[in-house]
């Protein structure tokens, strides 16, 4: 049933789950992954060298800032290795993305019951920076390879044929969010 | 040679998808002029003698989904397309320019681990000249492709088409863009071209036929006219996601059905549709469009382009440019706008249309958004 509902609506009911604004693209991109793991709902993630990415959820986040749903801003964030400021590109539902996502609540009112369960397990599984949700998004993309079983040790040898480094201690408290929002389980 | 060679989407709607079985894959099916594209070539005995039959097999493979190399893709169609090339030289612009010799002198095809495959980046030093070849390609944009009566001629071009199809049912028309893949279409397709079309939908012999007056008025350049534009964003939030997707095949009842009621808007108006063809509402256009902020011009369907640095891990392209790293965020701008075969002498009567058209239009926008 999901894939009925076009990828724009539920990226805006994203953001209204996660309380009408997101910060940064990368984590705007791992929250919708984990959300369409949950919701089993096809966003076109695949793998690319920064992590599970969808060119898909970024057109769409793209449309409803061209709709006016959507209001980006940047801030500074630090320099990088070459001493230029890093910028974090934030995002924020406008007043009239706010009415939009309301009505589209209104009118699939399962689909947005299940969005928000969704969004309620992955904020339980921890406030994680948009980094260690990127490695746990890394992480459980590498584990659906492993045909959803596997060790820690397994995981982390996987992670370079991705081109993904990943060290030990960011897996296993990556593999502690994973464990808190339900989507795997230690054994 | 084939008549106005791209297939835009909205004509897509008269191939005959059940005859092109597997070649149309799935849930994402290639475009349908890359189908016709890849019949002519295969057809045409001239091309396999100049070029060879590999090299047209591998041409072929390039326009085929999931086919050869990601980075022969990436430079036919992806940002760094090879078509924007051609389009600077050909429109006579001065703007589209940039230093295509050490563009290619800096890119490189780079291993992409999660995938396996090679893509397009382009080195460090070449960071330079990709920013010269985006702006390049915005000013393009800016000023050519979205140009507004290079817009108009577009949608007559496609409304002649689409008349002469669906309302006029000339055998002509039906046959030149109704793609099954049968050798028969493609010589009859190869054998069109833009001086045929404008001759043969131009005949007195369809005096009469709205296709055929569509088709005058482009030969005799008395063009529609635009009589409202405005950013999506200025729209009644109602109507935006509607009027946002409105020229998509899908949605082509509601298309007319918003057209008609724009047609009533201006002639209540007392402005004349200067058409003696029984239904003039059918040359009444809507259009929506939008132009890439120059940040988003660097960006491709799959992703981020990669720049391969020395010592370091590759980056982006957005992160690696200084120049994008100084521009501000500015969102994309859509846009919607209006033509309408009116007459107007001078800029000033230009203007008092556009000013007595524009609260009704905008009104009549809300009311056909909260019908949705």
């Amino acid at each position: 049933m999901l894939n009925d509902y076009t990828i724009r609506d539920l990226v805006l009911l994203g953001y209204k789950a996660f309380g009408g604004s997101i910060r940064g693209k990368t984590m705007l991109q791992k929250r919708m992954y984990f959300l369409s793991v949950i919701l089993d709902a096809d966003l076109g993630y695949g793998p690319h060298y920064y992590g599970p990415y969808s060119s898909a959820v970024a057109a769409a986040n793209l449309d409803l800032k061209s709709l006016g749903f959507l209001d980006e801003s940047s801030s500074g964030w630090g320099v990088d290795h070459h001493g230029f400021e890093i910028a974090r590109y934030d995002f924020a539902l406008t007043e009239d993305g706010k009415a939009s996502a309301e009505c589209k609540a209104m009118k699939h009112p399962e689909l947005w019951s299940k969005i928000q369960a969704a969004s309620a397990i992955v904020q339980e599984g921890g406030n994680l920076s948009y980094m260690e949700l990127s490695i746990a998004a890394k992480a459980y993309f590498a584990l659906t390879h492993l045909k959803g079983k596997a060790t820690l040790d397994q995981i982390s040898e996987l992670m370079p044929q991705f081109g993904w480094s990943v060290g030990k201690d960011e897996l296993d408290k990556a593999s502690s969010f994973l464990e808190k929002a339900s989507l795997v389980s230690k054994g | 040679m084939a008549p106005f060679p791209t297939f835009p989407k909205e004509l897509e709607i008269f191939a005959d998808r059940s005859k092109l079985g597997e070649r149309l894959k799935g849930d994402n099916p290639a475009k349908i002029h890359e189908l016709v594209t890849q019949d002519l070539l295969r057809s045409d005995p001239e091309l396999q003698r100049l070029l060879g039959q590999k090299p047209l097999e591998r041409i072929e493979a390039l326009l085929s989904q999931g086919y050869g190399e990601p980075v022969l893709r990436d430079i036919v169609s992806g940002p760094l397309d090879a078509d924007k090339l051609r389009d600077s030289y050909y429109c006579g612009v001065k703007y589209g320019i940039y230093d295509l010799q050490q563009l290619h002198r800096e890119l490189l095809d780079f291993p992409d681990p999660p995938s396996g495959a090679r893509h397009l980046a382009i080195t460090h030093d070449g960071v330079h000249a990709l920013e010269q070849f985006v702006l390049a390609k915005h000013y393009l944009t800016a000023q050519v492709y979205t140009h507004r009566v290079r817009l108009i001629t577009d949608n007559m071009v496609v409304r002649s088409i689409v008349l002469g199809v669906d309302d006029d049912e000339i055998d002509d028309m039906r046959n030149l863009y109704s793609y099954d893949g049968e050798e028969k279409f493609v010589k009859n397709y190869g054998g069109w071209d833009d001086a045929r079309f404008m001759l043969t939908f131009g005949d007195e012999k369809l005096k009469g036929k709205y296709c055929n007056e569509m088709v005058l008025r482009l030969a005799e350049r008395r063009l529609l006219k635009q009589v409202f534009l405005g950013k999506l964003t200025g729209l009644p939030r109602s109507c935006r996601e509607a009027v946002e997707s409105i020229t998509k095949p899908k949605n082509r009842a509601r298309r007319r059905a918003l057209e008609q009621s724009l047609a009533d808007i201006v002639q209540t108006a007392g402005v004349r549709l200067t058409t003696d063809l029984v239904d003039p509402s059918k040359f009444v256009i809507v259009n929506s469009y939008k132009g890439k902020a120059v940040r988003e011009m660097s960006r491709n369907d799959e992703g981020p382009i990669l720049v391969r640095r020395d010592n370091d891990a590759p980056t982006t392209f957005e992160n690696e440019s200084d120049l994008f790293r100084s521009l501000s965020g500015e969102p994309t701008e859509a846009r919607f706008a209006v033509y309408a075969p009116v007459e107007y002498e001078n800029p000033t009567q230009r203007r008092d249309l556009h000013k007595t058209l524009r609260d009704p239009i905008l009104k009549a926008l809300e009311e056909f958004g909260n019908a949705e």
